[in-house]
């Protein structure tokens, strides 16, 4: 009998529900059960998807420049063209917990001692040939940053590894009590600005440096470079001459060199744009907008144009992606359109004797610089290297005329 | 009862539902444009800068290695030969390929044969004397012999003991030593020749990264790969694999552990695969694990078993670095561009070879200088030449 009445109650109580909560036309949505049920429906569907989500990846560029790509037309738009020539937006998404301090690691292998005891050269002690590229091709990088807590950690990754390289390198601008060259010009930090600023790096370096050096390379703090390669590109350039060398890309009617994947401006160039391309009604005299393109602009006006990196074979030496991207990622779309050159994405994209990749964190840095410059293949040591006998003249043509052998000649 | 209320029973659970459905509704949405999978290390160090939500996700375990965007077809590296060829600059490796002949045998599944033992072949392992996939079904094209046992972790010992039966009764004497790899390993064939190059086959010795447990000379971890002189894998077989007082006669067990404590009671000795400065030459996980320091907690397993110091940080790894492991195919072709083909103009690391030495003989020489302050028979049984 007890168990009648308890179905009695239940049955009961289950036809009050429409008017428990105030009101039978609202059903379902007035049950605080349906609510509960959406939350807990919700939840554990969040949780499932989480757990999915924290094994994929959303690809920056990919997302941002796909959702752009769907409102515009064909051409692509400068208004609407992604920001990828100015990584700084990405450094405010970064994973800040992961923090790695290596200012107190001093490394055994970054000081130069010969290991004649074991018979195996470290590939860090100059031979004959890198020495004399660095003393004949005097470059001046330039690295585009400002001072953020999360910067110090690319700061510290670039001065570390390969800005070591560099004639002298100095960084617009970073945090004073770093030890690294900085300086103060009057701008005023932030996207908006970029343009300015590039415009008064490139006075400031005309005005001090114009006749102490022969390129003046940009960089940002997330650019890795090969600087030999570099220097071998560059030997093949008469540094009295404008040269405005980079990747190249193409926008509308103008063509410039990617900020990203880093750019070199001979000492003839940076004077020119200085005295000649600035003053013109063409050359952008606002503070903002993307800088790299700006520039470009600015230089074809006076009749400076970018010059075709592409080695031999057709690869890209100055890389706008990073090297896992190239190889690995999809081909973005907007690569595919402002690239002026056939491009050949994954094995074919990049050149033995790459000079740049984009968009390196701090931990990429330190990898390349020890894929690049530390692990070695017992046995298979330089494919490319020239002859290193006779007078410093001589071996230098010798870099020289290689370096013209090497170019593309499309 | 008001009309329209029809399930009042179920009401609760069709709440539920509903609720699952929109939950997934939103779930998809907000997840739907762009995501693209790419879990494997290397670009880990990418993502941190696009937007990730992890860090420290790079594989530690089988089970994690990600294949799912492993590319279709084998990448081709074509014309980055140009033409600069130093005459006679890969003469050395060419001579030592000869001198020190490798058999690498590969452990695979055919579930695997796409995803990554067409990788690995379009990479490194056709740099080996001789490749074989031990797999679970035959394919003549990739190379891979079924070896008939059952799948999964609980036979990967039965499998080991197979394939090395199998090496050890047709190519005993046509090869001097026998890697074992995993179909994510990643190897320096040069590299590992470099290292053997100072041993002689005749010596009953085996290398790889080694591990303190379950053994007092310690044992080689299987997925940084292993290699057996011929001599080791002729006691192996021999007075080993059938003598249940010195290998386990079980189909399963860590298959490394258990080949390790099988060479131990037979005498093979365990060799110490650093540099002479004490770098590692054979490394268990991807590069980024051991050269970003603090990227490992100090509570990882990993800490408790290596055998000899292992640094983090630039100090970590060797310059003629051996292995890597959880190497999935796409680093396989990452690793294979900057290891191969990345060059740095001018930079010679070439070997430097005195008035009237022969190249074998200069190269001898420097392998021996290189050997490990631990490693097994530094006197020297007979010199090569």
């Amino acid at each position: 009998m007890g168990i009648e009445k308890g179905k009695e109650e239940r049955v009961f109580a289950e036809s009050e529900w429409p008017r428990r909560l105030g009101g039978g036309g609202c059903m379902p949505r007035c049950d605080f059960r349906f609510w509960a049920g959406v939350l807990i429906g919700i939840l554990l569907t969040l949780l499932y998807t989480e757990h999915r989500i924290a094994n994929y990846v959303r690809v920056f560029d990919q997302l941002k420049h796909e959702k752009e790509e769907k409102g515009a037309n064909n051409k692509p738009d400068l208004e609407q063209r992604p920001n990828f020539p100015d990584a700084q937006h990405l450094e405010d998404d970064m994973d800040d917990e992961h923090q790695i301090d290596f200012s107190g690691q001093k490394s055994k292998n970054e000081e130069p001692h010969l290991h004649e005891d074991h018979g195996l050269l470290h590939s860090h002690e100059q031979n004959n040939v890198t020495d004399v590229l660095f003393d004949r091709v005097q470059v001046l990088c330039w690295i585009m940053t400002h001072p953020t807590t999360k910067n110090i950690k690319k700061v510290t990754a670039v001065n570390e590894t390969w800005t070591k390289r560099c004639n002298k390198v100095i960084y617009f601008n970073t945090y004073n009590n770093l030890s690294v060259e900085t300086v103060e010009l009057n701008f005023t930090e932030g996207r908006n600005y970029l343009w300015d600023k590039t415009k008064r790096v490139l006075v400031y370096l005309h005005k001090t440096y114009g006749t102490k050096y022969n390129w003046f390379f940009k960089a940002d703090d997330d650019t890795f470079v090969v600087m030999e390669n570099l220097r071998y590109l560059l030997s093949g350039h008469d540094p009295n001459e404008p040269h405005y060398i980079g990747c190249g890309f193409k926008l509308h009617k103008y063509f410039y060199n990617s900020g990203g994947a880093g750019y070199v401006l001979s000492r003839k160039a940076l004077e020119l744009f200085v005295t000649e391309a600035l003053p013109k009604k063409e050359c952008p005299q606002g503070a903002g907008g993307p800088e790299d393109f700006h520039l470009g602009k600015c230089l074809n006006s006076i009749g400076v144009n970018v010059t075709d990196t592409r080695d031999l074979t057709g690869k890209l030496r100055f890389l706008p992606l990073s090297a896992v991207s190239h190889f690995i990622d999809h081909l973005p779309s907007w690569l595919e359109k402002y690239l002026p050159y056939e491009y050949h994405h994954k094995a074919a994209c990049c050149s033995n004797l790459v000079v740049t990749f984009h968009y390196i964190t701090p931990d990429m840095m330190y990898l390349l610089e020890f894929f690049t410059y530390h692990l070695s293949i017992f046995g298979r040591p330089a494919p490319y290297t020239v002859q290193n006998i006779g007078t410093t003249d001589e071996i230098f043509e010798r870099i020289r005329q290689s370096s013209i052998d090497f170019t593309n000649k499309d | 009862m008001a009309a329209g209320v029809s399930l009042p029973r179920a009401a609760p659970l069709l709440y539920i539902a509903i609720g699952v459905l929109i939950g997934l509704c939103i779930s998809i949405l907000t997840t739907s444009s762009g995501t693209y999978d790419t879990s494997f290390s290397l670009s880990r160090a990418d993502r941190l800068a696009i937007n990730s939500h992890d860090r420290h996700h790079d594989a530690h375990d089988d089970d994690s290695v990600d294949d799912s965007h492993a590319p279709v077809n084998a990448l081709q590296f074509h014309g980055n030969d140009s033409g600069h060829h130093h005459e006679g600059e890969g003469a050395v490796a060419d001579e030592v390929y000869k001198k020190v002949r490798v058999l690498c045998w590969i452990l695979t599944g055919k579930q695997n044969h796409d995803k990554r033992a067409k990788h690995v072949k379009a990479t490194w392992a056709k740099r080996c004397n001789k490749l074989i996939f031990m797999s679970s079904a035959d394919d003549a094209d990739l190379g891979a012999i079924n070896l008939n046992i059952s799948e999964g972790r609980d036979y990967l010992w039965a499998k080991t003991k197979t394939a090395f039966k199998i090496v050890h009764d047709k190519y005993l004497n046509e090869y001097d030593w026998f890697l074992k790899a995993d179909d994510d390993t990643y190897v320096v064939m040069e590299n590992l020749r470099f290292m053997l190059l100072a041993h002689s086959p005749d010596e009953p010795v085996h290398f790889g990264c080694k591990f303190k447990p379950f053994t007092k000379q310690g044992y080689m971890s299987g997925g940084a790969g292993y290699v057996l002189s011929r001599k080791a894998l002729s006691k192996f077989i021999s007075e080993g694999v059938n003598d249940p007082t010195k290998c386990s006669q079980d189909h399963g067990g860590a298959e490394d552990a258990e080949i390790g404590k099988c060479l131990e009671k037979i005498g093979v000795k365990a060799g110490d695969s650093r540099d002479a400065e004490g770098h590692h030459r054979f490394m268990p996980f991807v590069p980024e694990h051991h050269l970003l320091p603090g990227h490992v907690d100090p509570t990882f397993w990993f800490w408790q078993y290596i055998y000899y110091p292992f640094d983090q940080g630039p100090n970590c790894c060797s310059d003629y670095a051996i292995s890597f492991h959880y190497v999935n195919s796409n680093l396989m072709y990452v690793l294979e561009y900057l290891i191969y083909h990345l060059k740095p103009f001018g930079i010679d690391r070439s070997l430097r070879v005195a008035e009237g030495q022969t190249l074998l003989d200069a190269a001898y020489k420097t392998a021996r200088r290189n050997m490990g302050e631990d490693d097994a028979f530094k006197e020297g049984t007979k010199t090569q030449k």
